[in-house]
């Protein structure tokens, strides 16, 4: 049985505040994520507490939310990850008097790798949640690949059915 | 949409795999520099022992150690089925407890380090050990990544003499890499064991160098400071496991 989603909203039937506030949970993520670089978990707790105030604002502010914060998870887990690693070979294995001979990084490739695929994750958040937030702030959906059709699932669950021949249309 | 959404899910796992072992594959190796032929290496070996010999104060004469090296030198080659180089052990006089390899077979041992071991055995751990850097060209990867390989190739085509007393400097003054002393480590106790050896005594030797540094507070001695780490290595010396038959065939000197 399938389910049954709710009407999503056309750009001329959102309002300036409803785009503004979807455009916040992606430009929010910016402020958050430089404050949080540290601690990346601080940009996460910030997302959930952004999705908690602005959730019952429409469906159209909540499904941009939604993906914004769970766009979120994948690069705090890489980014706790990836400092979770340095600290460890730095603590454990590293021994500051040799490093000029005896560097503990070199000759990590599975390392270097990580922190490649962390940059190019990061970069790829950076751009997404960048163009995200212009088209929310244009009345537009626009789904990232999961996140958008999860974030719409969770949004647009309900008893409307389903628009067609408008701008704005499900997840295909 | 919930089967759309797995599908995209298990996209993702699957490209955030594929990218990280594409930029493993992707990033340079500094490990291992083969442009340097073994010739050339032999050759650049040559000159580098000469200097060598020459700052840590000459050969040494002493008939009594010379015989303790040629033993073990005879045993663990004798072990050694194939080889990259023709070895060559150098007895040093130096009160240094050193031992140290070259490049190209070149193995230094300084008469201090053979006065300091208790038994043969524990010199033929400290020698296997140097055998296992100068096999897997360690001397030459760190030089060649520090220094750049045309550098070497000037100095082994007869380049200038200054560069090549800098390269030996760097060479004795600095440590291998943690990679290097575990692989130079697995070597050794291989090597120990099919020469019928235990390989036990590499542990012995380290726990030696580490309690005396302890005991006497003193400098520590060269070959304990250029090898990081040696309790870990203490560790897997002493896990080593021999096959079943093994038995050793100690040293026959007095």
């Amino acid at each position: 049985m399938s389910r049954i989603y709710a009407e999503i909203p056309q750009p001329e039937e959102v309002s300036t505040r409803e785009r503004e506030d979807a455009m916040g949970a992606y430009l929010m993520m910016f402020g958050a994520l430089a404050a949080g670089l540290p601690l990346p978990i601080i940009n996460l707790i910030a997302a959930v507490v952004y999705y908690y105030v602005n959730r019952n604002k429409g469906r159209f502010v909540k499904f941009h939310t939604l993906q914004s914060l769970y766009s979120q998870f994948p690069t705090t887990i890489l980014n706790a990850g990836l400092i979770f690693w340095t600290i460890r070979i730095l603590t454990i294995t590293g021994n500051p008097e040799t490093w000029e001979s005896d560097n503990p990084f070199a000759e990590n490739s599975l390392f270097w790798g990580y922190l490649c695929v962390v940059i190019t994750a990061n970069l790829l958040y950076f751009i997404f949640s960048i163009v995200g937030a212009v088209r929310a702030r244009k009345g537009r959906m626009y789904y990232f690949l999961f996140f958008g059709k999860l974030a719409y699932h969770r949004a647009f669950s309900g008893p409307d059915s389903a628009a067609t021949g408008h701008v704005n249309a499900p997840p295909k | 949409m919930l089967g759309k959404i797995y599908k995209e899910l298990i996209t993702i796992i699957l490209l955030f795999l594929v990218c990280w072992y594409a930029f493993i594959l992707l990033i340079p190796s500094t490990d291992i520099d083969l442009s340097v032929s073994s010739e050339m290496e032999e050759s650049l070996g040559d000159k580098m022992a000469l200097q060598i010999i020459g700052d840590l104060g000459g050969e040494s004469n002493d008939s009594a150690k010379t015989l303790i090296i040629d033993t073990i030198q005879n045993r663990l080659l004798g072990s050694l089925k194939t080889s990259r180089f023709n070895y060559e052990f150098h007895l040093v006089n130096s009160t240094q407890i050193n031992a140290f390899a070259g490049m190209g077979g070149h193995i230094f041992i300084t008469t201090g380090i053979v006065d300091f071991c208790e038994t043969p055995e524990q010199l033929a751990a400290i020698i296997a050990h140097e055998m296992g850097h100068v096999e897997h060209r360690h001397v030459l990867t760190k030089l060649s990544r520090d220094l750049g390989v045309a550098v070497l190739i000037l100095i082994s085509s007869g380049g200038d003499p200054s560069i090549l007393a800098k390269v030996i400097s760097h060479t004795v003054s600095t440590s291998f890499s943690r990679n290097h002393e575990e692989e130079a480590d697995d070597f050794g106790l291989k090597l120990l064991e099919k020469s019928r050896l235990k390989p036990v005594h590499m542990a012995t030797v380290f726990i030696k160098l580490k309690t005396h540094t302890k005991d006497q507070s003193i400098e520590i001695p060269a070959f304990f400071s250029t090898h990081p780490d040696l309790s870990d290595r203490i560790n897997n010396a002493a896990k080593y496991k021999t096959k079943d038959d093994f038995s050793e065939a100690p040293f026959e000197l007095e």
